[in-house]
């Protein structure tokens, strides 16, 4: 595994492992919480429910003692109810239909001393029927709530019932009231959205509401009073909707589980982020590494970086200038002993070159002396001699002056030294674009011009055989980090531009692509390059051209030369 | 009890007498009826002798048909008075011939805009009375001239029929009625009859105590008893026999506590004859409509609208033991429709007490049902003082008298 990726693994984990522990410990927390607060709310919903049933119940009963008040002094009543009277017998019938509506009650009966219903007011035609059982069962619950199940005439009545003795003439009646023990009162009793509360009568399904997590019960004395009587244990239900908490515990888990995965992509993010920023100054570092050789020791270190990246930096940059330091001394040693062989090559070739003509100025003077009147036959004989000589030496001494110049630092006009190479070039397809403030580059003006020549010269060749193909020669001022102002010049062309091998020995000397080629031109910019003290670099790709920068420094403040 | 619970047989005895008042008789008379001065006065309500004529302000509650509480708007051929007795409608006269088959009606001269040919014409188009002549066995209807029309009949008719009474061979004519005191209908604006009687309403029909007694308590109101026009009956349909059992043996003592304690209405023990038990062979005739759902299953129907109804189905609940079903209210379409496809455990409907066309009643209920009388209830007539003469007929119906 790379460097990075192990940086991007360990930073991953130290983000992920630690958010994940706290998300994990915050959810549950948060859960416990909720639940042990839901409890709590429906334990006391659950009281509170019953104390609201008791004072239901009560209120009922003060309603019916108000009733039994009302009745016990009610003449019509007495006369009905006591003295048998058939004209106030209509009046009977309907009185617990109009007193159940005034009072506000669902259940309203009175009965005599037999437990026949004399009046009901939610069945009112059911009359004269026997139902002691139901007073008889309200009052033996005492202050307990109690439930009753009554007929009507359409479905039965559920409620919550109580009931009431009274006396008229020394004879006992019974009143016998309640309120719908269903919806409306449920509905009131409700105290919770999040809580159901339901009745559970002993024939009805025992089960909590579908769904509803049982929170508490308020057994409540019952009687089906319908038809045969049954008396049992009726229930008030308080279950826990499924809705509200339910949906919280979702919200939170949905929740809970969209922060926790932005957190992931968030955290593997900045691990890839961090992992990349620690890795790439490395990785750059290590490519440049790679390029440096005792032929490429130009390779540019120079950093902002104020950190250990910047100072490894840096030392490379120092490494690499002392090599470069001791690459041009060796290199100069090399030269004094190839000036020292080349003497004594000069030497020699010159030797051999003026061997024939020293001996064609000995045989010329022999002539001269020993037979004068043959001196412009003989010259013309050997004529060839002394002209295939003379070119000899001029070839010799043109070969030998491309190899070994002498460096004479001093203000150049870049600008005007390439509109003048571009020139003489006499390449239609070479343009220049120079820059307008450009200060004078510390160089031989020979050794620039030669350096400009052969890169020029190279380009323009390039794209001789290409149609529309061009060649751009540019200036502009730099100043590179670390170092001084400088002079950059870069030579394009839009020529089929060099494959990766060909760039690799294209700074060998007598290496060459061209048919006409001598093999020293790059090699020759090297060098040079390498003794003006600046940089080159070639930039190519097949197919897309060739690109050579070469700075040279700079001589902020001095006058070019013309 | 045993002899008030009639079962609806499938096959019906010829029609002998079709009325049922206490004190009436098969009414008609052949030729044409000779007024009686006695039974007119019967019938008359004493409110008023007839004077100039004007609007008189006839309340209807929402459920009432307008032209029972009044009659307005149309005219019979014969009329039957509070008696059951015919009398000139848009006919003056009629006669029949021997074989009774065939009777003929001559038109009043009075009877504008009505002819005995525009009378066939539209008794042939319109749905509901070519339904009633359907179920009256009437085969031919033949105008003989500008005022006589001959009634042909499958079978004989010792009186002329009471067909020609009923509502839905009423006929528009131009003319206001003969005494010029017009009908005007006042819709009651809320629930309280009193109301319409505050708002200025010249006569309610109503069977409502409180309302009666609030009436009697002003002195420009009297208020006339109008005949007993409905007999509620406790339908069974095929296979719900049971439910007879819960009658008590001592019916009449039961009707008599029915019709005492458990209704607000002025009502009594329910009286014989009763015309359904005695209604000869009907036409089969299918006007069936397609039933919506099946309403009332397993209930004691009665129409939403009728508390004594609902009162006396309460009552039939109250009787019964757990198993008993309850009650349930329907809307009179609803009810119709349960009711004649007996889907209901049993029913308490209203029947008249004098049916025009038996044979269309009994179309109403399933065949094979068994019918319990149970009370008989009237209504009465609350009418402003100063109010011109009124004439009561069969069924409590109201209209002004004919001028002197």
């Amino acid at each position: 595994m790379s460097f990075r990726g192990r940086l991007f693994l360990a930073t991953s984990l130290a983000l992920l492992v630690p958010l994940t522990v706290l998300a994990l410990g915050v959810r549950r927390e948060m859960d416990r919480r909720l639940s042990g607060e839901s409890r709590r709310r429906g334990e006391a919903a659950v009281q509170a429910l019953g104390a609201e049933l008791a004072r239901e119940r009560e209120r009922v009963a003060a309603r019916l003692k108000a009733l039994a008040v009302e009745l016990s002094a009610d003449n019509r009543f007495r006369l009905a109810a006591v003295q048998g009277q058939a004209a106030s017998r209509a009046y009977l019938l309907d009185w617990a239909g109009g007193a159940m509506r005034l009072s506000g009650l669902s259940l309203l009966q009175i009965q005599d001393s037999t437990g026949r219903i004399l009046s009901s007011g939610h069945f009112r035609n059911e009359y004269d029927r026997l139902r002691p059982e139901l007073p008889d069962f309200l009052l033996a619950a005492g202050d307990t709530p109690a439930l009753v199940r009554v007929r009507t005439a359409e479905s039965p009545l559920l409620a919550l019932a109580a009931a009431e003795r009274f006396a008229v003439a020394g004879r006992p009646f019974a009143l016998v009231g309640g309120i719908a023990a269903e919806d409306g009162l449920l509905k009131r009793l409700d105290p919770d959205p999040d809580l159901a509360v339901s009745l559970h009568t002993p024939d009805s399904a025992g089960t909590p509401r579908a769904g509803g997590q049982l929170v508490g019960e308020i057994p409540l004395p019952f009687l089906d009073a319908q038809g045969e009587t049954a008396t049992g244990s009726g229930r008030l239900v308080v279950t826990r909707t499924s809705g509200t908490l339910a949906v919280l515990q979702r919200g939170l888990n949905t929740w809970f589980l969209i922060s926790l995965a932005l957190t992931a992509l968030l955290a593997l993010g900045l691990a890839a982020w961090i992992s990349r920023l620690v890795s790439r100054p490395i990785t750059e570092l290590a490519a440049k590494t790679a390029t440096v050789d005792l032929d490429r020791l130009d390779v540019d270190f120079a950093t902002a970086r104020d950190d250990e990246i910047g100072a490894l930096s840096r030392l490379l940059g120092a490494m690499t200038a002392r090599l470069r330091t001791g690459a041009a001394r060796l290199r100069e040693a090399e030269r004094r002993v190839a000036m020292g062989d080349l003497a004594r090559q000069v030497n020699h070739d010159i030797k051999n070159g003026l061997v024939p003509i020293r001996n064609v100025l000995l045989h010329l003077e022999q002539v001269a002396r020993d037979r004068p009147e043959t001196l412009a036959e003989v010259f013309d004989q050997r004529r060839g001699t002394l002209e295939s000589s003379v070119a000899y030496l001029d070839t010799l001494a043109r070969n030998y002056a491309r190899l070994s110049p002498a460096a004479a630092p001093e203000a150049c006009d870049v600008n005007a030294m390439v509109a003048e190479v571009v020139r003489a070039s006499g390449a239609a397809a070479v343009r220049t674009r120079l820059a307008g403030e450009l200060p004078p580059a510390a160089a031989d003006r020979v050794m620039l011009r030669r350096v400009l020549e052969n890169l020029v010269g190279n380009a323009a060749d390039s794209i001789s055989s290409i149609k529309g193909g061009e060649v751009v020669v540019s200036t502009e001022s730099i100043t590179p980090h670390g170092a001084g102002p400088a002079v950059r010049v870069t030579i394009a062309d839009t020529g089929p531009g060099m494959t990766r091998a060909e760039l690799d020995r294209a700074f060998d000397d007598f290496y060459t692509t061209k048919a006409d080629g001598t093999g020293l031109g790059l090699s020759i910019v090297r060098r040079l390059i390498l003794d003006l003290g600046g940089a080159l670099r070639i930039d190519t790709e097949p197919g897309a051209g060739t690109r050579a920068t070469i700075e040279i420094p700079a001589r902020p403040g001095g006058r070019a030369a013309p | 009890m045993a002899s008030l619970t009639i079962r609806l047989a499938r096959k019906f005895r010829a029609a002998a007498c079709l009325a049922a008042f206490g004190t009436g008789g098969c009414g008609g008379a052949t030729p044409a009826p000779a007024p009686d001065p006695a039974a007119r006065d019967e019938c008359i309500l004493p409110t008023g002798e007839p004077g100039d004529p004007r609007e008189i302000l006839v309340a209807t509650a929402r459920s009432e048909e307008p032209t029972v509480a009044a009659r307005r708007g149309f005219e019979p051929l014969i009329r039957l008075d509070c008696v059951g007795a015919a009398r000139p409608g848009l006919a003056q006269s009629w006669t029949t011939d021997s074989s009774h088959r065939a009777w003929t009606f001559v038109f009043a001269p009075s009877a504008a805009g009505v002819t005995p040919a525009s009378a066939a014409a539209e008794w042939r188009t319109r749905p509901d009375a070519a339904t009633t002549l359907r179920y009256s066995g009437v085969a031919s209807l033949e105008p003989l001239d500008e005022r006589r029309l001959v009634v042909s009949l499958d079978r004989p008719a010792d009186s002329v029929p009471f067909l020609f009474a009923d509502v839905s061979l009423g006929l528009v004519t131009d003319t206001l009625p003969p005494a010029g005191t017009t009908f005007v209908p006042f819709r009651l604006a809320g629930e309280d009859p009193r109301d319409a009687l505050d708002a200025g309403a010249d006569i309610l029909r109503t069977s409502d105590p409180a309302v009666l007694e609030y009436a009697r308590s002003r002195n420009d109101f009297t208020v006339h008893p109008l005949p007993w026009s409905r007999t509620y009956v406790l339908v069974v349909p095929p296979g719900g026999d049971g439910l007879t059992d819960l009658i008590p043996g001592d019916s009449a003592a039961f009707r008599a506590g029915l019709a005492r304690d458990a209704v607000h209405a002025e009502a009594r023990a329910a009286e014989p004859p009763f015309w359904w038990s005695d209604v000869g062979p009907c036409p089969a005739i299918e006007t069936r409509e397609p039933t919506p759902d099946q309403p009332g299953a397993n209930r004691i129907g009665y129409a939403r609208e009728d508390p004594v109804a609902r009162a006396l189905a309460e009552r039939v609940v109250a009787l019964s033991d757990r198993s008993m079903t309850p009650a349930g209210g329907l809307p009179a379409r609803l009810l119709a429709a349960s009711l004649r496809d007996g889907v209901g455990r049993a029913y308490v409907v209203p029947v008249p007490r004098t049916a025009l066309v038996p044979c269309r009643e009994l179309a109403r209920w399933p065949v094979g049902s068994v019918l319990v009388p149970l009370i008989d209830t009237r209504m009465s007539a609350i009418v402003r003082r100063g109010v011109p003469a009124l004439a009561v007929e069969f069924d409590g119906g109201l209209r002004p008298v004919d001028s002197p």
